[in-house]
């Protein structure tokens, strides 16, 4: 049984949702095309994670095994939805620019696969802990993701340009196959890494 | 029987209910909020349709909100309908100004389910641009004075025939000539 601070810690690196686990690459690859937005959908898929988690953890023992699926998708959809409300009333920029990625969260592995795997198998803390860890994970990946696609597709980081103004943006890696080919150099990268480093 | 049907549907039924509930309260929280924002950003597109306005008297007609736009003699200069249209995902919410002589000022979409990269391009100077001039003694008519976007003529042809009806109603209600 791994330590309490184990559960949080793999979530980070070790079993990063984006880069090892590969999940959620949906959103991944559709709303990296600023720091900003990667980082709002992280914050967005970490709050509903955690939500999730806590609550399908608390009645784990409750939810007969054959039901459990739609049982889960009814409290994901239930985070999703409130998240969406909270977004569009709090921070309206952010919501308007994940747009129609907020309700596919709903269908986001990461959610799902983490309640499956995880929340119906272990206690209300460990779970937390996993959420929380996974989250910030995710948050972690999709803000370097869109770090990378911002810096060589517009020029700026987080809306502050840093290129100058004799910079020539690569479109390409603002759209869709940029965000592929962003996405495998970096997978590529950290598998490289993680195998130097020692860890599988 | 532990898993018996029963058991399985009071479950799902239970975990609904709670479910249904939290949504509904945070809906009673945020919902204010976002219709508050929303009347501020329409104050601010009105005001860009009519910088002269000073007054406007609010008017429903059908299900839709008209407000005839008076100036700070109280002269009347425009219309601008808080309307809708059919598009291809669903109803489109917009603004149509219109000004005093019956002629299309601004057209602004407030919300809607088109598709991005597609149908979207009803919020594009592109297709508002060709709307933008028309008269009310215009045909407003697709394939007689404007045309639809192809690729798009589900959403655009929506639009049009959106704006023909709502420049009827305000041609009707508000406009002397």
């Amino acid at each position: 049984m791994s330590t309490l601070g184990q559960e949080f810690t793999k979530g980070l690196f070790k079993e990063n949702p984006t880069f090892r686990l590969i999940l959620g690459m949906c959103p991944t690859l559709a709303i990296t095309t600023s720091a900003f937005f990667g980082f709002g959908m992280g914050i967005s898929v970490l709050a509903v994670l955690l939500g999730s988690n806590i609550v399908i953890s608390a009645v784990r023992n409750l939810i007969p095994d054959k039901v459990r699926m739609p049982a889960y998708i009814l409290i994901i959809a239930a985070f999703v939805s409130m998240t969406d409300m909270l977004l569009n009333a709090f921070v309206p920029e952010l919501h308007k620019a994940l747009g129609i990625f907020i309700p596919l969260i709903v269908v986001n592995c990461i959610i799902m696969g983490r309640a499956e795997a995880f929340a119906r198998k272990n206690n209300v803390i460990r779970s937390i802990l996993d959420a929380l860890g996974m989250g910030v994970g995710v948050t972690m990946s999709l803000t370097l993701v869109g770090i990378i696609r911002e810096i060589f597709g517009a020029g700026s980081i987080f809306g502050y340009n840093i290129m100058g103004t004799a910079f020539e943006p690569m479109g390409v890696l603002a759209s869709p196959p940029g965000a592929f080919i962003t996405l495998g150099i970096l997978l590529g990268f950290f598998n490289y890494a993680f195998k130097r480093l020692g860890i599988e | 029987m532990r898993e018996s049907g029963l058991r399985m549907a009071l479950t799902l039924l239970i975990i609904g209910a709670v479910c249904g509930g939290g949504i509904a309260a945070v809906n009673g929280i945020t919902a204010p909020i976002i219709e508050e924002r929303a009347m501020t950003e329409f104050l601010q597109a009105l005001e860009g349709f009519f910088p002269e306005v000073e007054n406007y008297e609010v008017q429903e007609i059908g299900n839709e909100v008209f407000y005839y736009c008076t100036d700070s003699s109280g002269n009347f200069i425009g219309v601008v309908g808080q309307v809708t249209a059919d598009g291809y995902g669903g109803k489109i919410s917009y603004d149509l100004a219109v000004n005093s002589s019956g002629d299309i000022i601004g057209i602004r979409i407030s919300s809607h389910g088109e598709t991005p990269g597609i149908g979207d391009v009803i919020t594009t100077e592109e297709f508002q641009s060709r709307v933008i001039g028309l008269n009310y003694a215009d045909p407003i008519s697709p394939g007689v004075d404007v045309d639809t976007v192809s690729g798009a003529t589900i959403s655009s042809g929506g639009m049009l025939k959106s704006i023909r009806r709502v420049m009827d109603i305000i041609g009707e209600n508000f406009l002397t000539n």
